[in-house]
């Protein structure tokens, strides 16, 4: 093998990555790409979104509904759909922070399994203002004990929509 | 017939048999769980009873256990003290020495002189000293005793000392009325212990004089002491039927999963013998794939193991990600996953060496290889690019905080989350290694002559690839510098691995464990750093969190669980309720600890007058109760706004206590919060919540915090106030949808990254930006060895693994004594520094918290002289609370041993703290007379420094005293970061030691290695090794004597042989002459008898005729014979045919090349080859081989065993100059040669060697590109080769 040879070789070689990484990078594009691109746009239309966003206020009573719904079901599928990227968590079983979305999925997950609930509901839901939030009861039964503690489940206008950022169960 | 079937189980098949019984149990457990089930629901009361029975009869046994080891260990203090006590050379100090002892640590213990008098005392006070005596029981016998925030399991005993009866008391915690979410509390409590132990609620009340439950739900019994009276009743939830046959549920359900994965693993051992048989690398790759998936899948679904783990390792908190479907939920999980991708990695990883090793690697289908080269490069750059995603959500996707562990080993799980991130890293970097190698392969680089240069060029095109790739990449996950540091470290593995020896092929693991630490830590650096940024976001979200619709919630939860308290109800009825305690307990126990906010708990009478409070960074609160007053039958909270502002939210709320509806009192709570408790400065360290949002990714210290409303800067964190052009960037920000926004702000000439966030509360524009300074170098280092501490331990656990493993093969050679030469004298000095440097470090670090506690008791000494010499008409009391307001420093003041004096008094009222003087003080300074003493004393796990000083004030002995725990000292370093830097750098500095030294030791010993293995040639007969002589000095006139020696030896055996067979010859003609004699004589004189007769004409001539041709032909045979036994003389060489093992005799003779300048490949698909044959002469033909091609200039030899038919087959692949098409019919005659000094005789003899042993030997191809040869020679019938 002459050092010619090689170096064409990996010339080739190069050239055809080139041509090839384009057309799979490129089909791997990111989410967050995608709404970088559509930022420009909607900047554009800020006020007429804004609008949109005082409507959205009044969702923030059906999705505490939704949110209601899937804890009492234990369905943290449908719970995980409104958690936000980072979401305050404080659980009786010590857990007590920001969680990402991947973490919080499974913290709320263990924590239903484990403090299985027994009766919830909120008593008083409040949607007016930047941060619609909920209070009530949970009772669980955990390790063969009975318990009871307050909830409190708070939300926050994510630009899109309303995702939780914070429950605290103590 | 059961014969018949048993012997279907031999070999692997046996697993089959435990397959089979495992398939039974699990059958077995599926009928008879639901069988159990029912029997435990019809038996349910009888069981209850028996169960109620058994927990009673438990929990006295586990008390009894306690109480008895509290009686032995105050039997083992009565034998200490009476020893100390009465010793004519005791001392004072004898005695606080020994009941502060490590041995008592775990317990308080007072000595009373026969006067009722304290006399001694450790860190633990349990007893007050009021409660003291009389006696409250008999002496020797065991009973609780509540303090303040704890109940202890006492003794009191007497000690009869020449006459005086003195008193002691041992006390150990059983039950702490208070708790607190953070890393320093220390949980007791006999109550939680139990609920744990038995799964059901229990209460204890520790007073003999409780009455048991009423409740028909629980169920009572009395706890007896060891002199059977009582001193407690314990009451428990009765157990239920649902919990219990959940439990049977779970724990069936246990048992079928670890069947489960029992069942996939012996199925795996018994197709085991199929597997190997397989032929086709590959699809052996993917087989083991796809088994390892199911094994994967069926551990993770069975739940094994993380249903047997209880602790943290089980937790998501630590680390959970979506990824995969939940096959990485927590540490445990993710260990197991990258467990099976580190036994795929390490697979493909063996399999690729073994390809690349093959002789036929680089021939087949070299156009798809070259086509395969682009899909490789690609995957190389997905899956780096897989690799950085994954470390970056282990550090976004935990909670651990991997650079900020506050000790230099972590935490389990962080210990885990290492570890797992090492092996995630090394699979992925053997993958990675894997797909370079195959390239290299392909290319066929180092079968090349410019093998290093090829390399070069092919580094320098993947670390142009890899900026090519970022640059297509929509959302590049590291910088360009970073992905030529990760290409490089790669390439850098990949050369080691290509061009290393083979033998210590198995050490490569070892290298790419430290490549894939180093690359790790790297990007969990890099990952960390935009965590760091991150949480600027998130700083900001906390304090937006804070709202005061959550503050409502918080002290609203806390106040009506305050109002359920059984035991703040019971303390009513007491007559001396320390409220201070209990509204420590109240404030402990609720959110507002675990929240960390500035806030109290105070408790009312039914007057609403104060009778005990406890309060964290806030004072005045209580005067805006009076809005709360009117209302007094429910629970009420209110806002108010203290500084007319809406910046600082204050509320308070109030709820009554009642029994019966008949008030008992009120209790109070109240918040206040704002941007300055960021970093929670008015919280004790030992009292701060383990919460810790901000301090968990940065330090609080470098962040600025500037609150904005309505564009105008209302509130400051940090030690910068900025201008209004300052500011101007944060206020002109372009926010996005989200309402946030990064820029970059200049203050005092340094650039920090900031993040604003804009809010709308009650109608006003709030902005909060949160901005840090951008990182150095030194911090990026610390971060680095922060984590490669942990690593070296791993890659060194690793590197002894396969020393062990390789411990067969040691030797004690040369190069080893060489390594262990330089390791002793390198490692030893650094460990020794290691130690003595961090001695050092931590004495500094000592002496400067000496010095500044001495600094800071200085000032309150200085203050309090002031004042008595300014003002006058101050009595001490009075000096001592202006100064505590004015210096800003926490102090006690002691008049002998009592504390007569706490600015913190909050935090000694209520108990946390003795209020009495340190006993190690007290004998330093009221016996020894010392001025000044610092002593480590520890509240909890929480270990602080106090410092203590004599002062004379108005002709009072006093002693201030001046702790850390409430002054907080800022260090430039830590004794865990010096750590990090010292051990970390060693660490680094050992492992490349141990690098250096290996190459070292290689280096020097080579020459020895190649004249030993030169002489071990000669001695198997090969007298045509030459050693290549690059060195210097004697080695070179060594090595040069060794070469000339070897062609003298040579020269001299050829003549040598030649002299042989002169002598050979003259003998044998000696021999032929002497033998053909034998028979000449006889028949010359039968003939000479023959020619007489004829001449006479004798008349028996024709009977004489007869019998002298006869004899003639006799004598003719016999020649005839002799002649033909020459003949086969001269034709056979006299062989030692004998059974031997092909394998080891190929291995053997390529050993002898392993100096020489070509790589020698023995690949066998055999475990064994038994031929008959002889072993001198075969080992001679394959020399004949080697050293052919060797001197057909080729770099690298392929010698390949199989079976072929009832034979085995060698391949003798080169890749030499060849053998020219004219010569190939003639190379097996005799005298042909190319060689000028060949003889021609080589592969003639081989063949007539080969071919005696009813083999044979074969060219098959032979080109300009090399040659191949192939030699048969039938296998030993009766002996099974096992195939791998």
């Amino acid at each position: 093998m002459n050092f010619l040879g090689v170096l064409l070789k990996i010339i080739l070689v190069t050239f055809s990555f080139i041509l090839i990484s384009i057309s799979a990078f490129s089909q791997n594009k990111h989410p967050e790409y995608k709404e970088s691109k559509e930022r420009g746009v909607q900047l554009r239309t800020f006020q007429k979104q804004r609008e949109e966003f005082n409507k959205q206020n009044e969702r923030a009573g059906e999705i505490i509904n939704q949110i209601k719904t899937a804890i009492s079901k234990n369905d943290i599928e449908s719970l995980s759909a409104h958690l936000s990227a980072q979401t305050y968590l404080n659980l009786p079983n010590g857990i007590s922070g920001y969680y990402s979305s991947n973490q919080a999925y499974f913290v709320l997950e263990d924590f239903l399994k484990t403090y299985r609930m027994i009766s919830f509901g909120f008593n008083e839901i409040n949607t007016s203002g930047n941060n619609p939030f909920a209070t009530g009861n949970y009772d669980y039964e955990f390790k063969g004990k009975r318990g009871s503690a307050h909830i409190y489940l708070q939300l926050r206008n994510s630009g899109k929509s309303w995702t939780i950022t914070q429950i605290t169960i103590n | 017939m059961s014969a018949e079937f048993i012997k279907r189980f031999r070999d692997d098949r046996k697993y089959f048999a435990i397959v089979i019984f495992i398939l039974f149990l699990i059958f077995i457990s599926g009928i008879v769980t639901p069988i159990l089930l029912e029997n435990k629901k019809d038996k349910w009361d009888e069981q209850l009873s028996d169960k109620i029975l058994n927990i009673e009869t438990s929990v006295n046994s586990i008390f009894e256990k306690r109480e008895a080891h509290l009686l032995s260990v105050s039997e083992n203090l009565r034998g200490d003290l009476r020893r100390v006590l009465i010793e004519p050379a005791a001392t004072y100090g004898s005695l606080i020495r020994l009941i502060n002892s490590q041995k008592y640590s775990a317990y308080s213990i007072e000595v009373l002189a026969p006067n009722g008098k304290l006399i001694a005392w450790n860190d633990n006070i349990a007893v007050k000293q009021e409660d003291l005596l009389p006696l409250s029981y008999p002496a020797g016998e065991a009973h609780f005793y509540r303090s303040d925030l704890v109940t202890y399991l006492t003794v009191t005993d007497t000690l009869l000392v020449e006459n005086d009866q003195f008193y002691y008391l041992i006390s150990s915690p059983i039950e702490k009325h208070y708790t607190f979410q953070n890393n320093y509390y220390k949980n007791v409590s006999f109550t939680q212990e139990l609920s744990n132990k038995f799964f059901t609620q229990f209460h204890i009340d520790y007073n003999p004089f409780a009455s048991p439950s009423r409740d028909g739900r629980k169920y009572s019994f009395d706890l007896l002491n060891n002199k059977s009276n009582k001193i407690g009743t314990v009451t428990f939830l009765k157990p239920s039927l649902e919990y219990s046959l959940n439990s049977l549920k779970t724990e069936a359900a246990q048992i079928q999963s670890i069947l489960a994965v029992l069942l996939i693993f012996f199925i795996g051992l018994g197709f085991r013998r199929e597997f190997q048989s397989l032929k086709f690398r590959l699809l052996k790759f993917f087989i083991f794939i796809i088994y390892c998936a199911i094994f994967r899948a069926i551990t993770y679904f069975s739940g094994f193991p993380t249903n047997m783990f209880s602790n943290h390792l089980a937790d998501p908190s630590y680390f959970s990600s979506t990824f995969g479907g939940g096959f990485v939920r927590s540490p445990v999980e993710f260990f197991i996953t990258v467990i099976f991708l580190l036994l795929i990695a390490v697979k493909g990883f063996s399999y690729s060496l073994n390809y690349l090793e093959s002789p036929d690697s680089s021939r087949r289908f070299k156009y798809l290889k070259f086509i395969l080269i682009i899909p490789l490069i690609i995957l190389f750059f997905l899956t780096l690019r897989g690799l950085n995603a994954s470390i970056r959500s282990i550090i976004f996707d935990s909670t651990l905080r991997y650079f900020k562990e506050p000790e230099l080993i972590p935490s389990l799980p962080a210990l885990a989350m290492n570890l797992n991130t090492l092996i995630f890293s090394l699979s992925v970097i053997l993958m990675l290694a894997i797909y370079v190698l195959l390239i290299i392969s392909f290319l066929r680089i180092t079968s090349s002559k410019k093998a290093k240069l090829y390399f070069t060029i092919l580094f320098i095109a993947f670390e142009i690839f890899g900026i090519l790739s970022l640059h297509l990449q929509n959302t590049p996950l590291i910088t360009p510098v970073l992905s030529l540091v990760i290409i490089a470290v790669l390439f850098l593995l990949v050369y080691q691995i290509c061009f290393s020896d083979a033998r210590i092929r198995i050490y490569n693991y070892v290298y790419a464990m430290l490549a894939a630490s180093v690359i790790s830590i790297t990007l969990m650096n890099y990952f960390n750093l935009e965590l760091e940024r991150e949480s600027l976001k998130t700083t900001a979200l906390e304090i937006n969190r804070s709202n005061d619709n959550l503050l409502k919630f918080l002290l609203s939860e806390t106040l009506s669980n305050v109002a359920k308290s059984e035991e703040l109800k019971q303390s009513f009825f007491l007559r001396h309720s320390n409220y201070d305690a209990e509204a420590f307990i109240l404030w402990a126990g609720s959110s507002l600890q675990k929240e960390s906010l500035n806030s109290s708990v105070t408790i009312l009478d039914k007057n609403l007058k104060q009778t005990g409070r406890f309060s964290v960074g806030i004072d005045d609160e209580l005067k805006y109760l009076s809005g709360l007053i009117d209302k007094t039958d429910t629970l009420q909270v209110v806002q108010v706004n203290p500084d007319s502002t809406k910046e600082k939210i204050l509320l308070i709320g109030l709820v009554p206590i009642t029994e019966r509806g008949i008030v008992l009192g009120y209790v109070s709570a109240a918040i206040n919060e704002n941007i300055l408790n960021v970093e929670g400065d008015n919280f004790p360290e030992f009292l701060e919540s383990k919460k810790n949002i901000i301090n968990s990714v940065i330090d609080p210290e470098q962040l600025k915090i500037f609150e904005f409303s309505n564009n105008k800067l209302s509130q400051v964190y940090g030690d910068i106030y900025p201008s209004l052009d300052q500011i101007k960037p944060i206020i002109n920000s372009d926010f996005s949808m989200d309402n946030e926004a990064w820029i970059y702000l200049s203050l005092n000439g340094e650039n920090y990254l900031t993040y604003a966030l804009k809010s709308t509360v009650d109608g006003q524009q709030k902005i909060t930006s949160v901005s840090v300074l951008e990182k150095n170098l030194s911090w990026n280092l610390f971060n680095f060895f922060k984590i490669f501490i942990i690593h070296s331990i791993f890659i060194l656990l690793l590197f002894i693994l396969i020393f062990i493993s390789q411990i067969k093969k040691f030797k004690y050679s040369f190069r080893t004594q060489l390594l262990i030469a330089f390791i002793l004298i390198s490692v030893i000095p650094v460990i020794v520094l290691a130690i003595y440097n961090r001695q050092l470090v931590k004495e500094k670090t000592q002496s400067a918290i000496l010095e500044e506690l001495r600094n800071q008791t200085d000032v309150v000494e200085n203050h309090f002289k002031a004042q008595i010499n300014n003002e006058a008409e101050r009595d001490l009391d009075k000096i001592f609370k202006h100064t505590a307001r004015e210096v800003g420093i926490s102090f006690s003041v002691y008049e002998g041993t009592t504390q007569i004096f706490n600015s913190k008094e909050e935090y000694y009222k209520n108990g946390l703290f003795n209020d009495k003087l340190d006993p190690e003080a007290y004998y330093q300074m009221d016996y020894l007379n010392y001025r000044e003493f610092l002593d480590k004393e520890k509240i909890d796990n929480y270990s602080y420094n106090t410092f203590f000083k004599r002062v004379d004030l108005l002709n009072r002995h006093l002693i201030i005293s001046v702790n850390d725990a409430f002054n907080k000292i800022r260090l430039t370093y830590s004794v865990v970061d010096v750590d990090v830097f010292l051990f970390g750098i060693y660490s680094f500095a050992a492992i490349l030691i141990i690098i250096i030294s290996t190459l070292l030791a290689n280096r020097i010993s080579l020459p020895i290695r190649r004249l030993t293995k030169a002489t071990g040639s000669i001695a198997h007969g090969d007298f045509n090794v030459e050693i290549n002589n690059d060195q210097k000095g004697e080695l070179k006139d060594l090595l040069d004597g060794f070469n000339l020696m070897t062609r003298e030896l040579q020269k001299n055996q050829i003549e040598l042989a030649e002299l042989e067979r002169e002598n050979a010859w003259k003998e044998m003609a000696k021999q032929v002459a002497h033998e053909i004699k034998n028979p000449l004589t006889p028949m010359k004189l039968a003939v000479q008898q023959l020619i007489i007769s004829y001449k006479d004409k004798n008349k028996n001539f024709d009977k004489m005729f007869s019998k002298i041709s006869s004899t003639l032909l006799t004598q003719i045979e016999s020649l005839n014979q002799i002649a033909t036994e020459f003949s086969r003389f001269a034709r056979m060489p006299n062989y030692k045919m004998e059974e031997i093992d092909l394998l080891p005799v190929i291995n053997d003779t390529a050993n002898l090349f392993l100096d020489e300048n070509v790589e020698i490949n023995v690949k066998a698909e055999l475990d064994s080859a038994a031929v008959e044959s002889d072993k001198v002469q075969l080992r001679r033909l394959f020399i004949n081989f080697i050293r052919n091609s060797i001197q057909a200039h080729s770099s690298k030899i392929d010698i390949t065993v199989s079976k072929m038919e009832s034979s085995a087959q060698i391949l003798i692949s080169d890749n030499g100059t060849g053998i020219p098409k004219k010569y190939q019919g003639k190379i097996f005659e005799s005298n042909f040669t190319t060689k000028e000094k060949g003889m021609g005789l080589g592969l003639k003899l081989a063949k007539r060697f080969i071919e005696s042993t009813n083999g044979s030997v074969e060219l098959v191809e032979s080109s300009e590109k090399g040659t191949t040869f192939r030699i048969i020679i039938p296998l030993l019938k009766n002996k099974t080769e096992k195939e791998v």
